[in-house]
């Protein structure tokens, strides 16, 4: 038996129904346009762990440290998505419209919004309230 | 108000109100929502020939269990339970109920005297009540009257209906596996040595632009010898592999079943594309794809 040994945090899950109950709302950071083809790009400023950051600044001024960025395009139906965060739509709304606008069943929908989401926020371009 | 639905899955058939949606969580137990919140859950178990002895066992224990009301007096006139719960009576060999609210019952059991399939339910109107301020008495009573409707024998043809696609299928095949994925709904059966699978891809108009329905038919048999051809019909196209002899060895040794007739149709008027694959290690039944083809359809 390990006498010091560290505690797990016990993590709670939102369950369904409250997770869809939940408010996306986009991050300041990402900036978004629409391209000529009425799909969405988003760019978003780039994670960069501290070590490369202290690394940088020994070559730049403070002022003048590197911000790279990403780019995400998405496709018709992930810009329909993004365009439907509005910071006032519950996720269950968004299913519900986005089932009726790209004519899914409701089920696929809320398969596609949820994996969207779910990717939108690893790469912290939303987040959830 | 809207009208009821019909869905069938692995052999039983029910009614359901219309802003209900049906869910598979395995492949006896649907569960039925409205506004993403779970109303009743509905598990069966199908007696099999040689074990008739599982399901009595399973009955006696749902029976046994400490909160469950004696059936008998949940038929009776002195019942709790509202008159829509006592149409299960006409129709099966009511168990249990177990305690609910509002002559709801939270959950019970039931059989059918004539397949002998066992009916465990589990009903939560409370919780969808408590977020609508909707009234628990109601729903509570359009749970009975879907279960009223629940039909599990005597059915003509072997019937899949749920989401927005109806499948029916010739006596003998058995449900082996699905998949509920986005986009990509996939159900597949057996039936003795042919192989059985129904697709449902969505939305057709993107997958459309990139390949041909072809180009899908192939990747979805994963058959490169595939033939190709024109079915005649606008909106569709069909492909086959009918191996000569020395072929068909190769392919048993591989363990491919030889022969394959496939079929894939556009529907836009819904905007998905409906295919269906038949494979066997012997010669397909001529008839036997165009006849279940002509039952595939989004309804």
């Amino acid at each position: 038996m390990r006498l010091f040994k560290k505690k797990e945090a016990k993590q709670t899950l939102p369950t369904r129904t409250e997770a869809l109950r939940c408010i996306p709302q986009k991050a300041e950071a990402a900036n978004w346009r629409m391209t000529g083809d009425g799909d969405i790009l988003i760019e978003y400023p780039l994670a960069i762990r501290p070590f490369f950051l202290q690394l940088a600044s020994r070559f730049y001024p403070k002022e003048r440290l590197p911000e790279p960025t990403r780019k995400l395009q998405l496709d018709r139906l992930g810009s329909m998505v993004w365009q439907m965060v509005d910071g006032e739509k519950n996720v269950g709304t968004i299913v519900t419209e986005f089932s009726v606008a790209s004519g899914l069943t409701l089920q696929e929908a809320e398969l596609s919004v949820t994996a969207f989401f779910r990717q939108l926020g690893r790469r912290g371009l939303i987040f959830m309230r | 108000m809207q009208a009821d639905t019909c869905i069938a899955w692995n052999g039983i058939r029910l009614s359901i109100p219309g802003h209900w949606e049906a869910r598979v969580a395995a492949p006896c137990h649907l569960i039925f929502e409205a506004e993403f919140q779970p109303l009743l859950q509905l598990r069966w178990y199908q007696q099999s020939g040689k074990a008739p002895a599982e399901s009595q066992r399973l009955a006696a224990a749902l029976a046994k269990q400490g909160d469950m009301v004696e059936p008998k007096s949940a038929g009776s006139e002195k019942s709790n339970w509202a008159a829509s719960w006592r149409q299960l009576e006409s129709k099966f060999q009511v168990l249990a109920f177990s305690a609910g609210r509002e002559k709801t019952p939270s959950g019970g059991a039931f059989s059918c005297p004539h397949c002998h399939t066992l009916f465990h339910f589990q009903t939560f109107p409370d919780k969808i009540a408590m977020d609508t301020t909707g009234d628990i008495g109601a729903i509570g009573k359009a749970i009975a009257e879907a279960l009223a409707t629940l039909s599990c024998h005597d059915h003509d043809e072997d019937l899949y209906r749920i989401q927005d696609f109806s499948l029916s299928l010739p006596p003998g095949f058995r449900l082996m596996d699905y998949s509920f994925a986005s986009g990509l709904t996939r159900l597949s059966f057996a039936a003795g040595k042919l192989r059985l699978t129904a697709a449902r891809l969505a939305p057709a108009d993107e997958r459309l632009k990139r390949q041909s329905l072809a180009e899908i038919l192939l990747a979805q048999t994963d058959v490169a010898d595939l033939q190709i051809r024109e079915t005649g019909e606008e909106n569709s196209c069909e492909g086959f592999r009918d191996p000569a002899i020395f072929r068909r060895l190769l392919l048993r040794l591989r363990r491919d079943r030889p022969f394959v007739r496939a079929r894939i149709g556009h529907d836009p008027l819904h905007n998905r594309l409906l295919s269906l694959i038949l494979s066997g290690s012997r010669p397909l039944p001529a008839g036997l794809l165009p006849e279940i083809a002509a039952t595939y359809a989004i309804v």
